[in-house]
């Protein structure tokens, strides 16, 4: 029963002309009409009767129009959008209605609140558009998103809801909660695209020489825009730029480039984890690094003790938790064989000891159970002082130590942490070991830039406290 | 009765007149109908009502809505020269994904049909190109018996 239908003579829109049939199947089924002032309107044969046929019809929104033709929800999510109020159902006995202005063209107008359209009047939850673009709409479309940068971002931004574990303080989640998950979020995706990148560009790889610095623009310029915020339980609209092409040259990237985000929500987020198909394909399509580069955040996140974690769209229309990845899956997609034996840690901390051994020896000096016996002390440090001195060749050059370089090693959960305040320099890695080469590839890159052009500058000189450089 | 067409030598020649130019013939068109089609040699698919296809699964589709007692006012020429057509599709899928977009109500016109696939060729009439759903329209000619060609290969539920 439909308690709200209100009688019209007439709809309130003036100089309504169609602009295409959408979808044609021996009659039209959906068709876009416009008026003078650019607004657009969507018309659904949703009934046809001996003597009539019955229409929903409502205005839409362009953003909206976009969203459905570019497959970001279904007509039945665009119907029932809740942006609008109400539709109308239209009755006609035309063939086909093509100007509103004749009102010949319908035998009735009711006026209905969207909640009042009932299930069967809708199409199925799979209606989602499967075909190309129609060509009057394309440079319409175009316009829309070159002037909307924000909303086109939104529109294609993956939606992230953050919520306490804990009651204890409303659905309000800490800032730290928010660092770490972005933190972690974004590690994973980078090394997933570059992952991904190489795979489907290796031409790339071999051709270009200064390989490394494009890699790092890559990263620069594929790293997810906040283009949507909501604070309570903390949501964040995360979206990859799909406006300007990051390859000036014939734009083969472009498409990669425009699902990047959503590539890595569909390949690691929003798998199922449980299956052992998923995780058969994962351990088949990426090396061990790799995994662990793509996979340890998630698991990291999906098992924190402290926030949840849903996946959603600017529009709502769908919600995914992540789970919580089982320890055991975890360790299959991260772990060698010969790890699988190991102590596989989930969080790593630093401690300092403290020995005896010989006068003028070292530790190396020692076996396992002296290690034990000359144990004097152990103490627990976020952060700990090391003194680089290692000589090493980047590039072609030579850079010899001279001074032992103050450093500052850190760990958050499994990445490691190297800090250089001498030359304003920190990496991280979750690879203990390939940590130096990062940062050694930072000394070689501050070097290039500050000291090889200008060595009477005052980083220079500082440089050349610590190092000697050769070809 | 089947009417030959044979030419001075003796030889059959294709009749291309259409086994529904009378539908045609009544609306009386201002413009030409059908038009821009061409022959066809295809697979093509079409809902149909029963495992045993005979003429009247192959009819157009004004000719069903009279025996609906479906009556419409106006519409353009090139819509109605369409209703004079046979509806098909250029794959199952497409044919299938037509269902997506249809309400519950007019989906459940669809529940017991079928999908018959067919091979049409340039002897049997002329067809619009396929639109982007994959929907065409085709205009069989007089002599042509297509649905000897078809059968049905899946349920569409």
């Amino acid at each position: 029963m439909i308690a709200e239908r209100t009688n019209i003579s007439s709809l309130p829109y003036r100089n309504l002309i169609k602009v295409t049939d959408l979808l044609v199947y021996e009659r039209s089924y959906l068709s876009l009409f416009e008026n003078k002032k650019g607004d657009y309107f969507l018309m659904y044969l949703f009934d046809s009767h001996q003597d009539y046929d019955e229409y929903l019809f409502w205005k839409v929104k362009l953003l909206d129009l976009y969203t459905f033709l570019y497959r970001r929800v279904s007509l039945r999510d665009l119907i029932l959008l809740d942006s609008k109020e109400f539709v109308f159902v239209i009755n006609s006995n035309c063939e086909t209605i093509e100007n509103f202005d004749y009102k010949e063209s319908y035998l009735g107008i009711n006026q209905i609140l969207i909640e009042e359209i009932e299930a069967d009047w809708l199409p199925n939850a799979n209606s989602y558009w499967d075909y190309l673009i129609p060509d009057i709409l394309i440079s319409t479309l175009e316009k829309f998103a070159s002037e909307n940068y924000i909303e086109v971002l939104r529109e294609k931004s993956v939606y992230f809801i953050l919520e306490p574990r804990s009651g204890l303080n409303s659905t309000t989640v800490s800032v730290a909660d928010i660092a770490n998950f972005l933190g972690l979020f974004t590690r994973s995706y980078l090394s997933f695209i570059i992952f991904d990148f190489q795979s489907k560009f290796p031409e790339f790889q071999i051709d270009n020489s200064n390989y490394q610095n494009s890699i790092e623009e890559l990263k620069a310029r594929l790293l997810p825009r906040v283009s949507d915020t909501q604070y309570g339980s903390f949501e964040v609209g995360l979206g990859v730029d799909s406006l300007v092409p990051i390859d000036k040259g014939d734009g083969k990237f472009f498409e990669w480039q425009k699902n990047a985000l959503e590539s890595y929500k569909n390949e690691v987020f929003e798998v199922d984890f449980e299956s052992m198909d998923v995780t058969s394909r994962i351990i088949e399509k990426y090396p061990l690094p790799v995994r662990r580069e793509i996979f340890n955040p998630i698991y990291t996140i999906s098992n924190s003790q402290r926030y949840t974690v849903k996946t959603t769209n600017r529009l709502k229309t769908y919600i995914d938790e992540l789970p919580p990845i089982p320890k055991d899956v975890k360790k299959s997609i991260t772990s060698s064989e010969d790890d699988l034996t190991e102590f596989e840690p989930e969080q790593l901390e630093f401690i300092t000891a403290t020995l005896t051994v010989p006068a003028g020896g070292n530790i190396s000096d020692l076996n396992k159970k002296a290690l034990r016996r000359n144990l004097v002390a152990v103490t627990r440090s976020d952060t700990t002082e090391v003194e680089y001195e290692k000589t090493f060749i980047s590039k072609g050059k030579t850079f010899k130590a001279i001074t032992p370089l103050p450093t500052r090693r850190a760990i958050k959960g499994l990445i490691h942490i190297l800090i250089c305040d001498v030359f304003g320099v920190e990496v991280d890695s979750p690879n203990d070991l390939e940590i130096y080469s990062k940062f050694e590839h930072e000394l070689y890159t501050y070097y290039l830039t500050k000291v090889m052009n200008n060595p009477r500058s005052p980083e220079a000189k500082i440089f050349d406290i610590y190092f000697e450089v050769s070809d | 009765m089947e009417v030959k067409i044979i030419d001075e030598r003796g030889e059959d020649v294709l009749d291309t007149r259409f086994k529904y130019q009378y539908l045609i013939d009544e609306l009386e068109l201002a413009s030409p109908c059908p038009d821009k089609c061409k022959p066809l040699n295809s697979f093509v698919y079409r809902f149909v009502d029963s495992m045993t296809l005979t003429d009247k699964d192959f009819r157009p589709t004004r000719i069903i809505d009279a025996e609906r007692g479906r009556i419409r006012r106006g519409g353009k020429d090139s819509q109605k020269c369409l209703e004079c057509a046979i509806s098909l599709f250029n794959s199952a899928e497409n044919a299938l994904k037509r269902l997506n977009f249809l309400s519950g109500k007019q989906n459940s016109d669809f529940a017991n049909k079928l999908i018959a696939i067919g091979s049409i060729t340039e002897q049997d009439g002329v067809a619009t190109d396929p639109n982007d759903s994959g929907h065409l329209s085709f205009y069989e000619y007089v002599n042509s018996k297509i649905h000897l060609t078809f059968e049905v290969f899946n349920h569409n539920s």
